[in-house]
């Protein structure tokens, strides 16, 4: 193989081609450092790239394998990892200037199982500041959609979606609030989960909503997704609130197919007139697609839907402006502009507001769970618009009705996942006119993540969306 | 509950936080369209609701 059929393997391959030891791991660590050298002054996917260190875990990872080690499941598999996960003695900004001088003394729970796993840690990922988004001037550049420059990749996890289209690294973990793992995986055309809050340890996670945070695996393929959850899930004493169930073997059934299985459109999210005729159209091919497959497909109801970005907001900005108290207090000319003016306005949220938000959640969570009665899968697209333009996206709101349509309305659709704790996950689903990518969204019930990887794996074996490549990355 | 900047100015000093004069339009637009939004939850019946913050595993709230 050359470096880049190495870097184009998905993590799954990578692994099986380490452990036959068809594939050295310093290759394939050298295949992305060289593609990383070529393209990140243009990308801006990196924060930091470790080369030293990684060479020299693919070394020891090549050893062990010689040695007859079974050295896990990510046997030399080249990652990167959103810079919001403390990493012991490697930078860890969370984007900002305020964290611009911040090494961790430990690795959080996912980096360390993830290195327990076999894989290498090329380096830390570029995001919008402090895992929020809107970001206009991010202190380690602009993070560019390899499917179209002048595009988001996405917010916060951008960097994490950019590495994985250019095929910068095999696989990355993101971190999803409101989003942020599965918007970025949307606009750049790959996988992103975002699993049942308590089924993965938020241990060294910098937090921007404490009690919505997830960590995100980000994946070029769904088999690698469910090999990566695999991984990273599970109970850690560092946060007691992680789950005691047992982390089955999620890759075991997703070859299942969805015969049987019922498939549910959320109606709300889907007639709406303010959603792109292009995500529309493939969003009602994949239901199609779904019924070819052998599932029922039929509608539902989740009326509290169409608020959830505006409850999303008033809960996860409040509680990340109490959590910044000192920061806006002290350093708000640190922080870039739409952070500032973002946390300034949640700070002001009356509390009587916040409850609201929150009985408001509690129902919404009751009208999730209501559906997941009737059907095993939910449907929407992970945005309902493709990328859009960097300048739209950093501009400032003209009036409250801008903030609506540019804020509140898009965060419905991944909010209402976030919100009720239930998993859900983002997988190529088609392409707009214009080749930006649309990102199908299917949500489960509570611990449902192997129904979730079962249809998900079950759609993308139909299609041929995750083979496409980005086009942008050829001309760097 | 009417937002302009006048009542954006008067809760950030209630709030002692300080917002630029060039970032007032700024936060008041995003601060206005969040009450906007969340007195459209005004009408839901949620007496009976209890706001966790965290979800039982098993069973619902």
């Amino acid at each position: 193989m050359n470096s880049t059929e190495i870097a184009f393997l998905s993590a799954a391959d990578t692994a099986r081609a380490v452990k036959a030891q068809e594939l050295s791991p310093t290759d394939a660590v050298r295949a992305y450092l060289e593609r990383i050298d070529r393209m990140d002054s243009r990308l801006a996917a990196y924060i930091t790239v470790i080369r030293e260190e990684a060479l020299g875990a693919a070394q020891t990872i090549e050893d062990r394998i010689k040695n007859g080690e079974d050295v896990g499941p990510l046997a030399g598999v080249p990652i990167a990892i959103k810079d919001q996960y403390w990493t012991k003695g490697i930078l860890t900004t969370n984007g900002s200037n305020v964290y611009k001088d911040f090494i961790p003394s430990y690795d959080s729970t996912v980096v360390q199982r993830l290195r327990d796993a076999g894989s290498v840690l090329l380096g830390k990922l570029n995001l919008s500041e402090l895992a929020m988004g809107g970001t206009q001037n991010p202190p380690w550049g602009i993070p560019a959609n390899p499917w179209n420059f002048e595009c988001t990749p996405g917010e916060s996890s951008s960097g994490s979606g950019v590495a994985l289209a250019a095929h910068l690294c095999a696989a990355s973990m993101g971190e999803d609030t409101g989003g942020s793992g599965r918007g970025p995986a949307s606009y750049c055309g790959v996988v992103g989960l975002r699993p049942t809050f308590t089924r993965v340890s938020r241990y060294g996670m910098t937090h921007m909503c404490w009690f919505m945070d997830a960590a995100a695996p980000m994946t070029k393929t769904v088999e690698d997704c469910a090999i990566m959850l695999g991984v990273i899930a599970g109970y850690d004493e560092n946060d007691p609130y992680t789950s005691h169930k047992p982390v089955p073997d999620y890759t075991a059934g997703m070859r299942d197919g969805v015969k049987g299985l019922k498939v549910g459109l959320i109606k709300e999210l889907h007639h709406t007139q303010d959603m792109h005729p292009d995500v529309r159209s493939a969003i009602e091919s994949s239901l199609d697609t779904f019924r070819e497959l052998g599932a029922e497909v039929k509608e539902v109801s989740v009326p509290l839907a169409e608020l959830a970005g505006a409850i999303f907001v008033g809960i996860a900005d409040t509680e990340g402006a109490g959590a910044r108290d000192e920061i806006l207090r002290n350093q708000p000319g640190d922080l870039d502009q739409a952070s500032r003016t973002r946390l300034q306005s949640a700070a002001l949220v009356p509390a009587k507001v916040y409850n609201r938000a929150a009985k408001a959640r509690v129902l919404l969570r009751r009208q999730m769970i209501a559906a997941l009665n009737e059907v095993d899968i939910l449907v929407s697209p992970t945005s309902p618009y493709p990328a859009p333009k960097h300048t739209d996206l950093t501009a400032k709101f003209e009036n409250a009705e801008d903030v609506r349509q540019r804020f509140f309305f898009r965060r419905a659709y991944t909010g209402i996942y976030s919100l009720t704790a239930l998993p859900a996950i983002s997988i190529p689903g088609g392409f707009t006119s214009e080749g930006l990518p649309i990102g199908l969204q299917l949500g489960a019930g509570p611990f449902a993540e192997e129904t979730l990887f079962r249809a998900s794996h079950a759609y993308e074996q139909a299609t041929t969306w995750h083979t496409r490549t980005a086009p942008e990355i050829d001309n760097i | 509950m009417a937002v302009d900047r006048a009542t954006v100015t008067e809760l950030a000093r209630l709030a002692g936080i300080e917002i630029a004069d060039d970032e007032l339009d700024e936060v008041t637009n995003r601060f206005g369209s969040l009450i906007q939004e969340m007195d459209r939850l005004k009408d839901l019946d949620l007496a009976d609701i209890h706001p966790v913050t965290i979800f039982p595993e098993d069973g619902e709230v």
